[in-house]
């Protein structure tokens, strides 16, 4: 429900359906039916949040039990903020209305580390004291989730538990302890302590971190309890772990306004460079039974004209085929659009593409990475040259006049010659459609060729690398321009500032949460967002707080150092991130997971299964 | 195939939703209620709808239009039982017909405009507007088209009011309004509303729009 100084203020922001709620499917319980209220809060605008398919999976979970009340909450738009401010509007929650200082659990998803200041700020805006030790009560409790927390320590003075891994149990595990605690009339330090026991359950106030002059982590002592490491949380059998029947459907566009499914999880590539390959395992796949039959209802229930199938790479999906020819089935009598994204170039069949041609024609995408064979051996982005150009030739003849190739530039052992190989790839593929006799007539080709910046990440084999400077990024984009000589090759390549802060946040420590608070207060915040990101203002801080960005951006880590995401266990073996990283410096590939096993270990999360390896 | 004519409400907190997002948003519905509805037939192939006379964002109304295409059997009652199922919040069906009339007959929308005022300003505020209202001319500027350029017309608001009436009591104002609508020339209640707080002075708590009919240039209910 909407109060009247909120409705006063609508008139006078940009896209006032962001805040409004009552969307189709949103969920409004009765307060005093309820034990919990839980604040599902995403640190980015609404548009970026309401696709998020990890919330909606949440959301509905929290809001299947009869005992608490799962609201959403989004980071409101300068033009929002200052509105509120002005008018003393403390941060609401979109099903009630109610300031989100009311709940019992104030819960964000951390998918970027550039969203780190929108947390500050949403909490300020709600008139919740940003940092956990002034927090005392067994209310707003703040937890996050999500990628980003495989690293939590930037964020350690601020959230009081953080959950490792996957959510649908741990957040049900963790809401029946508050309940618990809160009908005992428990201390905050009591309901912890208990918590801490939860499996995948990290409270950083119960660990020491005690460092080294050099500025390295000496060692982190575990107390009050905690386990010496914390293990990550998975769910082991897709087929009956909870999916949403109902999406909150957006009456405003939002980034993917769509039905989505998710067809597994885990990746079984193994790129290098590729966190979320190697955090999400083990691999599991949700039969496609259940994924067509789940597909069906959301596409009922929502009204959409659009599913999406999701997962890090669709093409492995061992039972794409049979998927598609189920979901074919009804989508084509209900003129629904089926997308497929991640497809990878190396087993894009003639099969797949034959369905694609059925399905609605966009735009092609692949991601070659680097430039050179050598480079995407060393990254074990297992493609080559001739299967790019082969599948490109296969889309041109199916019709396709216009291909994406994302690429990354600033990757270990990079060269200026991968760098220029870039260019030559992407001119290949121009060639290769004006070379091929079965090309669309009368059209050209439009080849785009985007450029980000690598960001070394905790759990991968590059963990221990060193990232390129921002100046050694520029100069290598700058090589990247002159090297393409057509104007079919479109280039476009990110911001390198906001790659360095990233990479600052992706692998940092504790000493970054008194940098984070300083440029929030000095006004940072939405630093994903070019036109506000202040990097002047970082800096600022950084040197305030006595700081170093380049110690954790730009210095290569010994294997034997202490790593500030070391006592947090996601299931892979360090020795095999070792081995990965000895064999990327000898560009030497690893065989992807269904061929041989790798021995990553974290089938052992699983129980010693696998889906890759049967 | 049928030109079937949806009447709707839109209340609440739905009136915060664009005209192109209620588009996206009935299609859905649609969709849900699964209508039998016709598809243009293109390339990129989308349900038929139109709509009477496009809402502005934040006006409430009692008396929307959209006119979609039935293949097969459907009936009107039925089109409506389904679609009330399945209509998110603000957005009611109240009537399913068989188009009678041509949208672009439509010429004028009677409106209930209510201001929340302070009780001291309420007298003013109705002795000001009821005298701004009896005079021959009430000039307001109103973003137009000229060709593709958009440029600033100064238009009389007097000559597109049918009728008004002013009514109030101990905190509220509130303007009936008949004031021209449709292709030909549309006025937006909050032409009128702005000029009235800008010449009178006094600013409001708070405004509320809602339309509550549409006529025809005789005078006649859009049916």
């Amino acid at each position: 429900m909407l109060n009247k100084q909120v409705e006063k203020i609508l008139p006078l922001v940009q896209k006032p359906a962001r805040y409004t709620g009552g969307e189709l499917n949103c969920v409004v319980k009765n307060k005093d039916d309820i034990k919990l209220r839980f604040a599902f809060c995403f640190p980015d605008t609404y548009e970026i949040g309401m696709s998020h398919l990890g919330m909606k999976i949440l959301y509905s979970l929290i809001n299947d039990r009869k005992d608490a009340w799962c609201e959403r909450v989004f980071a409101p738009w300068i033009d929002m903020e200052e509105q509120m401010r002005k008018n003393d509007i403390p941060l609401y929650a979109l099903e009630s209305g109610d300031p989100i200082s009311e709940f019992d659990i104030i819960g964000f998803t951390m998918q970027y580390e550039l969203s780190y200041t929108n947390v500050l700020n949403m909490l300020d805006l709600a008139k919740i004291p940003v940092f956990s030790k002034d927090r005392a009560g067994l209310s707003q409790i703040v937890i996050a989730g999500g990628p980003c927390v495989c690293n939590p320590e930037p964020l350690a003075d601020f959230i009081d538990i953080f959950l490792l891994g996957e959510g649908e149990e741990i957040t049900n595990e963790l809401i029946d302890l508050l309940i618990e605690h809160k009908e005992n009339n428990s201390t905050k330090q009591e309901f912890l302590k208990d918590a801490c026991k939860i499996q995948g359950v990290y409270i950083p106030a119960f660990y020491d971190v005690l460092y080294n002059k050099d500025g390295t982590i000496k060692d982190v002592v575990a107390k009050q309890g905690a386990p010496k490491k914390v293990k990550k949380r998975i769910i082991r059998n897709l087929d009956n772990a909870h999916y949403p029947s109902h999406f909150v459907v957006p009456f405003i566009e939002t980034v993917h306004d769509r039905a989505v499914e998710e067809i597994f999880r885990g990746c079984i590539r193994g790129c290098r460079f590729c966190q979320a390959g190697f955090i999400y395992r083990p691999i599991r796949e949700k039969s496609a039974k259940v994924a067509n039959e789940q597909c069906k209802t959301l596409c009922d229930t929502s009204g959409y004209d659009e599913a999406s199938l999701c997962s890090l790479s669709t093409s492995d999906y061992t039972q794409i085929s049979e998927l598609l020819n189920d979901m074919l089935d009804w989508t084509k009598d209900e003129m629904i659009n089926v997308s497929l994204p991640s497809l990878r170039i190396d087993n894009f069949s003639d099969e797949l593409i034959e369905k694609l041609k059925l399905i609605r024609r966009s735009g092609l995408t692949f991601a070659p990475e680097a430039g050179t064979q050598r480079l995407r051996d060393a990254i074990n982005k297992n493609i080559t040259q001739e299967e790019v150009l082969k599948t490109c030739n296969k889309a041109f003849e199916g019709g396709w006049t216009s291909v994406k190739l994302y690429f990354m530039l600033g990757l270990p052992t990079e060269t200026m010659d991968d760098v220029s190989g870039i260019a030559s790839l992407a001119q290949m593929v121009v060639d290769e459609f004006y070379k091929n006799p079965n090309k669309p007539k009368g059209k050209g080709v439009n080849v785009s060729v985007s450029a980000s910046s690598f960001v070394p990440k905790p759990f991968t084999p590059f963990q221990w690398e060193p990232q390129d400077t921002a100046q050694m990024l520029i100069d290598k984009q700058s090589h990247l321009q002159q090297s393409i000589t057509t104007r079919k090759i479109k280039l476009s390549w990110h911001d390198v500032s906001t790659s360095v802060l990233e990479g600052v946040f992706a692998r940092g420590d504790r000493k970054l949460c008194s940098v984070l608070y300083t440029a929030w207060k000095k006004g940072c915040k939405f630093d994903g967002w070019d036109e506000h990101f202040k990097f002047d203002l970082w800096q600022q801080s950084f040197e305030e707080c006595l700081v170093s960005p380049e110690f954790y951006a730009n210095r290569k880590r010994e294997f034997e150092e202490i790593l500030p995401w070391d006592h947090l266990d996601y299931g892979i073996d360090k020795n095999f991130l070792i081995k990965e990283n000895q064999k990327a410096h000898s560009a030497t590939t690893t065989p992807h997971c269904r061929q041989k096993c790798a021995g990553c270990g974290s089938n052992g999360l699983n129980g010693g299964k696998c889906d890759a390896i049967g | 195939m049928r030109l079937v004519r949806i009447r709707f409400e839109k209340t609440g907190r739905s009136k915060y939703i664009s005209h192109l997002d209620l588009t996206r948003c009935m299609s859905r519905a649609l969709k849900r209620a699964q209508i039998p509805i016709w598809y243009t037939q293109g390339f990129n192939p989308h349900p038929y709808m139109t709509f009477a006379l496009p809402l502005s964002l934040g006006i409430e109304s009692l008396c929307e239009s959209m006119d979609i295409k039935i293949e097969g059997e459907m009936q009107n009652d039925q089109i409506e039982e389904s679609l009330s199922k399945v209509m998110p919040e603000g957005i009611s069906v109240y009537s399913v017909y068989d188009a009678k009339m041509d949208a672009r007959k439509i010429a004028f929308a009677q409106y209930d405009i209510l201001l929340e005022l302070s009780s001291g300003d309420v007298d003013n505020f109705v002795y000001s507007a009821k005298a701004l209202l009896d005079c021959d001319e009430l000039i307001v500027e109103k973003l137009g088209k000229k060709g593709r350029k958009k440029v600033v017309k100064q238009v009389n608001l007097i000559e597109h009011i049918k009728s008004q009436k002013i009514t109030s009591s101990e905190k509220q104002v509130k303007i009936m309004v008949q004031l021209s609508a449709g292709s030909s020339a549309n006025i937006n209640p909050n032409l009128l509303v702005d000029v009235l707080i800008e010449k009178i002075g006094v600013e409001p708590e708070s405004v509320k729009i809602i339309r509550k009919s549409l006529y025809t240039e005789s005078g006649e209910e859009f049916l």
